[in-house]
């Protein structure tokens, strides 16, 4: 090899990039030539100097930040399921829903002050304080009391109201208390009630033998 | 490569590709020599790099293959400013870097040594300077090859340029670095030209 190849191969050597084979032949002339060895030598003190001044500038900070934002309005996160979304939250609530439909419909419970025991749908002895005649459409309506009072609608029948705002018909075949269920003058009326309540019809049968329905208003 | 919904790709490319931000934006800093213009390029080569994540091939260099587009966006801003790019006569360089340093001189120089006095004299800024004033192709080409030691087979990756393309540009990429260093040293009055190490021999 002669110094004119050697040297227009001197960087690439320094990378080393010179293929395994032909290493040996550099190296040789290395040993034969001072000038190219020297040069080499200068050539290498020369590349580790600037590498050492040639230190990689790091990135802003804020940079990946920025880079992260760019990146994410280019494809953007996966929609977050909101809690109200999710399948459990559907499920508990179409339930919930389910049964509000359904508690209209469905037999109402005796009050509070129920006294005796059954099974459900037999019928149960109840007393309950507080009780108000109302005309039944006229205040699921909201119609005020005086307002049930004017009513003449035909087909209005009165009904117990609990203090808690439940509804209960009233027997219309008891004795002594057949204008409870159609007179418009008991609406408004608070009473004690002492009976029978027939869960399957939503019905109290106030026991007249014990008198025990007293008007108080 | 990547594939699944969108933010898992984002997540996937991240991953793999933002560990090279610092040597992006240090790439983009030379290339543009504006620390904000670096930043946007580093941003615009990501997003695109991510458009074009499906066609990256897991296992080649991605560092390659993100300095390439980089690249490809800078001069795609050249074009758009329509600026072009600086040209050079190396056969300029050649001579003057023969001059500065020729085998003679090299020979007889002795303590302190001319690589020494060279890199002990030039500043930080000098050294910067004559990375900034080579022209984009040697200059994309020397540092990948020193600041990210980058192999040929990489930068040939990186520039979409042949191996031998690498080499020569390279090669004249170093000599005109050195020549500038030389010649601002040579101002200074460290290093005297081939002239003066002659005219010292006759006395």
């Amino acid at each position: 090899m002669d110094c004119e190849t050697f040297r227009g191969w001197i960087y690439h050597l320094q990378a080393d990039e010179i293929p395994e084979k032909e290493r040996g032949d550099f190296e040789g002339h290395l040993d034969d030539c001072p000038d190219c060895a020297r040069l080499l030598e200068v050539e290498q003190g020369f590349l580790d100097a600037l590498k050492g001044r040639l230190a990689r500038q790091e990135a802003p900070p804020g940079l990946e930040t920025r880079v992260r934002a760019a990146l994410r309005a280019e494809a953007p996160d996966a929609p977050r399921v909101a809690w109200y979304r999710t399948p459990w939250f559907a499920a508990t609530a179409a339930a919930l829903l389910l049964v509000v439909i359904l508690i209209p419909s469905l037999p109402t419970a005796p009050p509070g002050p129920t006294v005796g025991s059954g099974a459900p749908g037999q019928v149960t002895h109840v007393v309950a304080q507080d009780v108000v005649v109302v005309d039944l459409d006229c205040d699921r309506a909201g119609m005020s009391l005086e307002y049930q009072r004017d009513c003449d609608h035909p087909h209005h029948v009165n009904a117990l109201k609990t203090a808690d705002g439940r509804y209960w018909h009233i027997s219309p075949d008891q004795r002594g208390y057949g204008r409870l269920v159609t007179d418009p003058e008991m609406r408004g009326r608070r009473m004690v009630i002492d009976g029978d309540y027939y869960p399957a019809i939503n019905t109290v049968h106030i026991d007249s033998s014990r008198l025990s329905a007293r008007a108080i208003l | 490569m990547a594939s699944g919904p969108p933010h898992q790709r984002r997540a996937e490319f991240e991953e793999v590709a933002l560990p090279f931000m610092d040597a992006l934006f240090n790439l983009a800093l030379n290339l543009t020599r504006n620390r904000k213009d670096a930043e946007d390029l580093v941003q615009e080569a990501y997003l695109r790099a991510f458009r074009f994540f499906d066609s990256y091939q897991p296992g080649t260099h991605i560092k390659a293959w993100l300095f390439r587009i980089l690249r490809n966006s800078f001069i795609n801003r050249y074009r758009a400013k329509k600026v072009r790019p600086e040209e050079v006569d190396f056969t300029k360089i050649e001579s003057a870097y023969e001059q500065a340093v020729d085998e003679e001189f090299l020979r007889k120089s002795r303590p302190p040594s001319p690589e020494a006095a060279v890199m002990e004299q030039v500043l930080d800024e000098e050294v910067q300077q004559a990375i900034t004033d080579l022209p984009e192709e040697y200059r994309s080409v020397v540092l990948m090859a020193l600041v990210e030691e980058m192999s040929y087979k990489e930068i040939a990756a990186a520039m979409s340029i042949p191996l031998g393309t690498v080499m020569s540009r390279l090669h004249r990429g170093r000599k005109m670095l050195q020549t500038s260093l030389l010649e601002y040293v040579r101002r200074k009055g460290i290093v005297r030209g081939r002239s003066d190490v002659s005219k010292g021999e006759d006395t």
